[in-house]
């Protein structure tokens, strides 16, 4: 294995106060959220992760081939956001040597961004968002900034790894869940996320674009959405059959 | 020339875009549109209860009127014309410009079911299907 590090800084960034992740999962709320945050704040792309750790893929943008996963930075926020969904193994590697990276830069909050699968989403016509403190400093955070915490429940896969690393190598962070659609992209939910974040720590993402727009998200989203299913059932079946996970 | 400003809808596309030909070149997977019938198939989920099946299909940017629903006994068509034809500047490998105009699918069903007694509603741009399963019964004399 190569000694080079898997994040690599095109522009070289100093402590930075919150990382934000969003990989595709359930509802795509993570990417929803952070894709749509990085264009309407015009973040700054300043890094990416190596492709040897990731899958056989490289994006072509202006000619310029590029890694899937890179980082984009703006003020006190740098995020991190996957073009693609990752297999379990993939996922193993690279959360190990990110949180490794958060750690050197300080990060004073890591947040990872997801949805949560409610059976009667139809029914919910505000998606509630929730959160998951790897530590009770975390939670008592949480709770101050009027975020309801997941009290019981299960937590899988690359969230689950996330956490946990997180929590060995005292990087505080947080999981925050938005209620999804299990199988569909929702863009609803990624609008309550990103609502949530600017209530809780001043991020003033305005969200209306994302909001009249939800439905074209949808379609544009639909293939995204079946890889990333097929890539989670995948997953599901190298983790062993866990109850999902429900308030 | 004039270039319309780029919007985060843009970016989404170009990123659906390149995500469906990775999948389809290394993984030989069936695409989810038709450039030829302007038509992209919706994402659908069916869940099955004792009695019936239940088919949710993701139908945004589609009115109740612009929906055509025909039901088998083992599989459903959907046709759904979209509010306006959704447009894509550059699309796959030849960066060429196109536009769909529908959603269509055709839907295999697990089991057979009775299309005489299916209902269908379509709330918030998502369409629910309940056939009723066919269930032949009949009494047994037990000796």
């Amino acid at each position: 294995m190569s000694e080079e590090p898997l994040i690599v800084e095109t522009e070289k960034m100093g402590e930075t106060k919150y990382a934000l992740l969003g990989f595709p999962d359930t509802g795509l709320v993570g990417t929803i959220a952070l894709g749509y945050a990085i264009q309407t704040k015009k973040m700054r792309e300043v890094g990416y992760v190596a492709p040897r750790a990731l899958p056989p893929m490289l994006v072509i943008h202006s000619g310029e081939p590029k890694s899937p996963v890179r980082l984009y930075a703006n003020n006190d926020l740098v995020t991190l956001i996957s073009e693609i969904p990752l297999p379990l193994q993939t996922y193993k590697e690279l959360v190990s040597e990110m949180v490794k990276w958060a750690a050197q830069k300080k990060v004073q909050l890591l947040i990872s961004l997801t949805g949560i699968a409610v059976q009667d989403r139809l029914e919910v016509s505000k998606p509630q968002v929730f959160g998951i403190g790897g530590t009770a400093a975390v939670r008592d955070l949480l709770k101050s900034r009027s975020i309801p915490l997941l009290e019981e429940g299960f937590v899988t896969g690359a969230q689950a790894l996330i956490l946990n690393e997180c929590i060995e190598k005292s990087v505080p962070a947080a999981v925050l869940l938005a209620e999804s659609h299990p199988n569909f992209p929702d863009p609803a939910a990624a609008a309550s996320m990103l609502e949530l974040l600017n209530q809780a720590f001043g991020f003033n993402i305005d969200v209306k674009e994302l909001v009249e727009q939800a439905e074209k998200f949808r379609i544009r989203l639909r293939e995204l959405m079946q890889r990333t299913q097929q890539s989670m059932r995948n997953m599901k079946s190298q983790e062993g059959e866990l109850p999902a996970l429900y308030t | 020339m004039l270039r319309r400003k780029r919007t985060a809808l843009d970016e989404f596309d170009e990123m659906e875009r390149r995500v469906d030909e990775f999948f389809e070149r290394v993984f030989s997977v069936e695409p989810m549109w038709d450039m030829q019938a302007h038509s992209l198939k919706p994402l659908y989920d069916i869940k099955e209860t004792r009695e019936s099946i239940i088919v949710l299909v993701d139908l945004p940017y589609v009115e109740k009127g612009a929906l055509q629903l025909r039901v088998d006994k083992d599989s459903i068509d959907i046709s759904a014309e979209l509010r306006e034809p959704i447009k894509y500047g550059r699309w796959g490998t030849t960066q060429r410009e196109c536009e769909f105009t529908k959603l269509s699918a055709t839907i295999p069903l697990p089991t057979e079911v009775d299309p005489e007694g299916a209902t269908a509603k379509l709330r918030h741009g998502v369409l629910t299907v309940e056939l009723p399963k066919r269930i032949e019964k009949r009494t047994i004399e037990v000796e």
